[in-house]
């Protein structure tokens, strides 16, 4: 979280986790392409030739003001692929919260554990608590066949009751926003918390 | 397929895939063992031998943490994966592995009385266990930390800008924090997404940051150069917290720039490191109370379209 007094403006920074074309990017084309252009900034691809995340996408949202301070939210994206883990915890650095986006297939489930396992790492790797990061698990896909039932993936990402979590088909926008919004909410409530 | 048929095959795949790891072919028993979970991921027992026959200990640990995910009672994954973690911390000794199991083939400590991934019955039920989606984290680490600049703050480095600006013409000059957010930019920035340069910046610094780390390099490198055909863009961090980008023409002379970034960092680095005043922290940190987070959430429905 950054706050710039003089210009009266409240900074934050979330991070888009998780395994490879679990659409992570898919999430931020569906709020850039559905929100007014006087709310968002250019989303900002750094890709491979084959349209693959090379380092991070970008998208800043920028609200009015609240109690005289305006909110910028700046979105990232991590690179799923394995090649990438060095570039994923760079992202991560200085993120006030985190959206896990899990591929909902079965063939993804233990893809899924491993890159919130990693994710957990490289949190603790930058001094940060895993514990304490406010994150939102969204589950994607849900329109496809062969689906991980959500009561298991319930169990093992949000086994403590108070991580939120979310269905989604983030092709269709089905569930983007409220992710976003639950991610934003978790962050200014841990900020309230320590003031 | 009916139901029941679907189950029967699920059953004697499951059958197949035991049977496989017992006599220790462990390649069939993962291919077996797969087609049980991806048909029905809820397969407790099917989890547990992959775990078994697993060609990592990563895949072990994720394997079991799924059993534990569906039957947090399990006593046998309990026990597989606190042995499993213990491997993969760095305190791990390989000497402590003397001998391998009969049944799954997996490593055993020397102390076990039973396979801590297969085992048909554990010693005692664990009572330290983390959660399944828990991770092991250290006793204490700070939280996320939030950078406040304060009116003063920011009135001074503005002014330093201006000064660097004048003395390099410079063509603009950037300020962003490490996270990539724009701080502060002077010069000729008006047909530039100053904010986009800021994330990319910051991203960029930070992967020459681990560049350095991978060659061995102990300090980290500091200056990041990009010469162009007409323009060239200079990087710098401004101590821990922050990062500088200059553009200027390439008819500038590079030593000069040096020599400027160089005198800015100095300037800039007290101005960040001294605290904000505690009245306008006090303000803050009123502002950010109360109904704040309230009408943030008024705000972000309307403006997110739901």
């Amino acid at each position: 979280m950054f706050i710039n007094w003089k210009l009266r403006e409240l900074n934050l920074k979330i991070v888009y986790y998780g395994p490879a074309m679990s659409g992570k990017t898919t999430n931020l084309q569906f709020i850039h392409d559905h929100t007014s252009p006087q709310v968002r900034g250019e989303l900002v691809s750094l890709k491979t030739r084959e349209d693959r995340t090379i380092f991070f996408d970008f998208l800043q949202l920028e609200l009015g003001q609240i109690k005289g301070l305006k909110p910028k939210f700046n979105l990232y994206t991590v690179p799923g692929q394995v090649l990438y883990a060095a570039s994923r915890k760079l992202v991560l650095q200085g993120a006030d919260g985190v959206v896990f986006v899990a591929d909902s297939q079965i063939s993804r489930l233990a893809d899924n554990i491993q890159s919130y396992r990693a994710m957990h790492q490289h949190l603790i790797e930058l001094g940060l608590d895993p514990r304490r990061m406010p994150c939102v698990i969204q589950f994607n896909k849900r329109d496809l066949s062969a689906l991980t039932p959500v009561s298991l993936l319930t169990r093992y990402f949000a086994v403590n009751g108070s991580t939120p979590t979310f269905e989604s088909i983030a092709t269709q926008g089905v569930g983007v926003f409220e992710t976003l919004k639950a991610c934003i909410n978790l962050v200014m409530a841990q900020a309230q918390r320590q003031l | 397929m009916t139901p029941d048929s679907t189950a029967q095959k699920i059953t004697a795949l499951l059958q197949a895939g035991i049977a496989a790891a017992r006599r220790g072919d462990k390649a069939r028993a993962r291919q077996l063992l797969r087609q049980v979970t991806e048909q029905d991921p809820t397969q407790e027992l099917a989890w547990l031998w992959l775990a078994g026959v697993a060609k990592t200990l990563q895949d072990a640990q994720t394997y079991l943490e799924i059993a534990l995910a569906l039957n947090p009672d399990n006593q046998q994954a309990q026990e597989g994966l606190r042995w499993v973690q213990s491997q993969l911390s760095p305190k791990a000794s390989a000497a402590e592995v003397t001998r391998t199991c009969p049944l799954c083939g997996h490593p055993l400590p020397a102390d076990a009385s039973s396979c801590p991934v297969c085992g048909q019955a554990p010693t005692s039920a664990a009572t330290d266990q983390e959660t399944p989606g828990g991770e092991a984290g250290p006793a204490e680490v700070a939280p996320a930390p939030g950078f406040f600049l304060s009116v003063e703050q920011a009135e001074a480095i503005d002014a330093c800008l201006d000064r660097i600006a004048y003395e390099s013409e410079a063509r603009c000059i950037i300020l962003a924090d490490i996270t990539g957010q724009l701080i502060a930019e002077r010069g000729q920035t008006d047909r530039m997404n100053t904010q986009v340069l800021s994330a990319l910046a910051a991203g960029e610094l930070a992967a020459t940051h681990e560049l350095a780390r991978l060659v061995g390099e102990e300090a980290r490198f500091k200056l990041l150069l990009h010469e162009g055909q007409q323009h060239s863009v200079y990087l710098s961090d401004v101590g821990e917290q922050l990062i500088l980008v200059i553009v200027f023409d390439v008819s500038t002379p590079i030593g000069l720039v040096r020599m400027i970034l160089k005198k800015a960092v100095a300037e800039l680095g007290p101005i960040i490191r001294q605290p904000g005043p505690p009245a306008a922290t006090k303000q803050v940190n009123e502002t950010l109370g109360g109904d704040f987070a309230q009408l943030l959430e008024t705000e972000l429905n309307v403006s997110l379209n739901t």
